[in-house]
């Protein structure tokens, strides 16, 4: 109490020193606390005031004293600090010259508490829903919830329409449609989930049920959808100039969503392919009892990665660079997955070739299977974003997107190595210390040997992509110029490394614009080169033929 | 691709799976299996559970039972959960039924379940339950014979 008297002392101090320097002008580092600071007390007011209300309509006996006698102290201190400090808020706010509206403190407040009531309206409307639905106990805390913290919101949507700064909105609106797209990601999956089990698993023998069995997941679904249409569909949407836009459709939308989609619908398609082909469980039910969920969770996180895919790839609402950087990280997580396959499918085959310890609670067959499945679903994936990058022009070679993607894959790839090299190592020194070296040790080995060579088999293919788009002078500077120089227009990456290597000369890439670039026949260029016998040409991509130029060496 | 299609299509999905699901019946209906069985003894001791009913729940208990936690431990289940039957063995006088317990709020998104499996014994021609998994009981004869 000592203590939250002197933090009330410290809140009138500032607010009323504010008020008598108000003339000198905006405070905002001031403002920014004091906002902070009413955020805490109306959080604070708020939860109690749920809990005194649960607590007096519930039948709660436990620590019931203490609970009512906190919430009372809690409500006793901060209902009139924050109305005295939101008084003199408030008058600042009617007075249009004195900055208060526009301020940051204030509308980082004020989506603050609309995001945080939002989740608590939400969240505790989603309990009764399911309560009422299933017919199963209904939470007290739930039942007051709703209407506090209800109010907050309503209270704070007015505040917002009447004094907010429409154009400091986006943070509100990216987290109130980020809310949503949980609420209905999680009850899609539920709905999924409850019907594909009744549908596939209609032979399970129900012997007690508490409440209902309907599909509660409904609620949530329902509750999600309501909300990310308000915030998503009806605003949020066209906010794609905005970073928070850009993150929240690359990095929930894209990638956790693809994420989520590619595990879920791999471990399902396992369990499948299992049953027919590998060594499955004893029933049917006990094989297919988490299939529901895995499809629940697969095919929801499938049409929200769709959905975004969209919106990144229509070309109407991002910009060029948005996109490339969406693809890099879109093409690196499938990348992640394309690893992980293959270290499994190199776990299983030296387990196939140098016997077996457990590898897992699955059989030696099995995680073969489960390495092809992975495989068969990541690779495809990993092809679809990087095929279009896989060759770029000049420009887009050297962008930021692409030398930061390459040199991640190279810093991560080496750390995850280095991680590798050290669980190798330590199995084989703890084996040489004791003297013993054992199938244990062999088996401790497995997964550093194949981390190893996945991670290996990564690095060298970009390597290959790195050292063939590195800026044609660096090559240069290294090798030196003994063969012809030439410039090399509207031709692949391949093409000219190819024609580098094949001439020993030193070739520099152009192409025309955005016109696409040609695979062409370096024998055929090469003789072309060598025939016309200068030592500075340009050799042209005419559609399917090739025109070489002469250069005049001064111009070189 | 018009931005909106994922939307209809994913919709169209979820109703088309619900109504599936609908017409394969409402919901499972809970099945009365014999009361003499090892798995009826279960079902009666379950449902008694559920009824908050711990006296007619202790009547389908060993009169000596070791496990404490059988009395105890079941107060998050009593409200919120739909349990199925999985596998039963039958050993001369001892029984094992092995029953999965998923809360009906989180529906069959995993985290939920619950793998319990009940040990009963004959007693006077009837069967009763000496021990059960958490959360139902502790697994004491399982940790014995371990």
């Amino acid at each position: 109490m000592i203590w939250l008297a002197i933090i009330v002392g410290i809140v009138l101090f500032i607010v009323s020193s504010r008020q008598k320097t108000s003339a000198a002008g905006p405070n905002a580092l001031r403002r920014l606390f004091i906002h902070l600071l009413m955020f805490g007390l109306v959080m604070a007011a708020a939860s109690s005031l749920a809990d005194l209300i649960a607590l007096l309509i519930g039948n709660e006996t436990f620590d019931r004293t203490q609970d009512l006698a906190s919430a009372l102290a809690t409500l006793t201190v901060t209902v009139p600090v924050s109305l005295g400090i939101g008084r003199t808020v408030l008058r600042k706010l009617r007075d249009e010259s004195s900055g208060e509206r526009e301020s940051i403190g204030w509308n980082l407040y004020l989506g603050a508490v609309l995001f945080v009531s939002l989740a608590w309206t939400a969240g505790s409307g989603t309990a009764v829903g399911i309560g009422l639905m299933a017919g199963t106990e209904i939470p007290e805390l739930a039942i007051a919830a709703i209407p506090v913290w209800g109010l907050l919101y309503a209270a704070h949507r007015w505040l917002r329409s009447t004094f907010g700064d429409s154009t400091q909105q986006s943070l509100e609106t990216i987290a109130g449609s980020t809310l949503g797209l949980g609420f209905a990601w999680v009850g899609g999956a539920l709905t999924i989930a409850w019907a594909v089990d009744r549908i596939l698993l209609s032979d399970v023998v129900t012997i007690a049920q508490a409440g209902r069995d309907v599909p509660v997941g409904m609620v949530p679904l329902a509750v999600g959808a309501l909300i990310w249409w308000q915030y998503w569909l009806r605003n949020g949407v066209d906010l794609n100039r905005s970073t928070l836009w850009q993150v929240l459709v690359i990095m929930v939308g894209s990638v956790l969503a693809l994420a989520s989609a590619l595990v879920s619908l791999t471990w399902a398609l396992f369990r499948v392919v299992e049953w027919f082909i590998g060594d499955p469980l004893a029933t049917f039910e006990a094989q297919f009892e988490s299939l529901p969920a895995l499809l629940g969770v697969g095919l929801v996180g499938g049409v929200v990665w769709w959905y975004h895919r969209i919106l990144l790839t229509s070309g109407e609402r991002v910009t060029g660079t948005v996109r490339e950087v969406a693809t890099y990280v879109m093409a690196g997580l499938a990348l992640a997955a394309v690893v992980v396959a293959v270290t499994i499918l190199i776990i299983a085959v030296l387990v196939a070739l140098f016997g077996t310890t457990d590898v897992s609670s699955l059989s030696d067959r099995d995680v073969v299977l489960g390495a092809v499945v992975a495989l068969a679903v990541a690779l495809p994936t990993w092809w679809l974003y990087w095929s279009p990058i896989r060759t770029v022009s000049v420009e887009q070679a050297h962008s930021v997107a692409r030398r930061g993607y390459l040199i991640a894959i190279f810093g991560v790839g080496g750390v995850v190595a280095i991680g590798a090299l050290i669980a190798l190592l330590f199995e084989l020194f703890q084996a040489g210390i004791d003297g013993s070296y054992t199938a244990a040790t062999f088996a401790g080995l497995r997964e550093p040997i194949a981390i190893l060579g996945a991670v290996g088999l990564v690095a060298w293919y970009h390597w290959t992509i790195w050292r063939l788009e590195r800026p044609a002078g660096e090559e240069a500077a290294e090798s030196g110029p003994p063969g012809p120089s030439i410039l090399l227009v509207g031709f692949t990456r391949h093409t000219a490394h190819d024609l580098r290597e094949i001439t020993g000369g030193r070739v520099i890439e152009a192409s025309f614009g955005d016109a696409p670039l040609v695979d062409g026949d370096v024998g055929a260029i090469e003789a072309l080169i060598r025939g016309d016998g200068q030592a500075h040409v340009i050799v042209l991509a005419e559609g399917s033929q090739v025109r070489v130029l002469h250069a005049d060496a001064s111009t070189d | 691709m018009k931005e909106r299609t994922p939307l209809i299509i994913g919709g169209t999905l979820v109703g088309v799976l619900l109504l599936v699901a609908l017409l394969n019946g409402l919901g499972r209906e809970v099945s009365n299996l014999d009361p003499s069985t090892p798995e009826g003894t279960v079902q009666g001791y379950l449902q008694a559970l559920l009824a908050d009913d711990r006296d007619s729940a202790d009547s389908f208990l060993v009169a000596d039972t070791e496990d404490p936690c059988l009395h105890d431990e079941v107060d998050w289940v009593v409200d919120d959960a739909r349990i199925a039957l999985g596998a039963v063995d039958v050993d001369g006088p001892r029984a094992t039924v092995e029953v999965v317990t998923t809360e009906v709020s989180e529906g069959a998104l995993g985290g939920s379940r619950y793998d319990s499996s009940f040990d009963l014994v004959l007693v006077d021609g009837d069967w009763r339950i000496e021990a059960a998994d958490w959360p139902y009981g502790c697994g004491l004869s399982r940790e014995r014979e371990s």
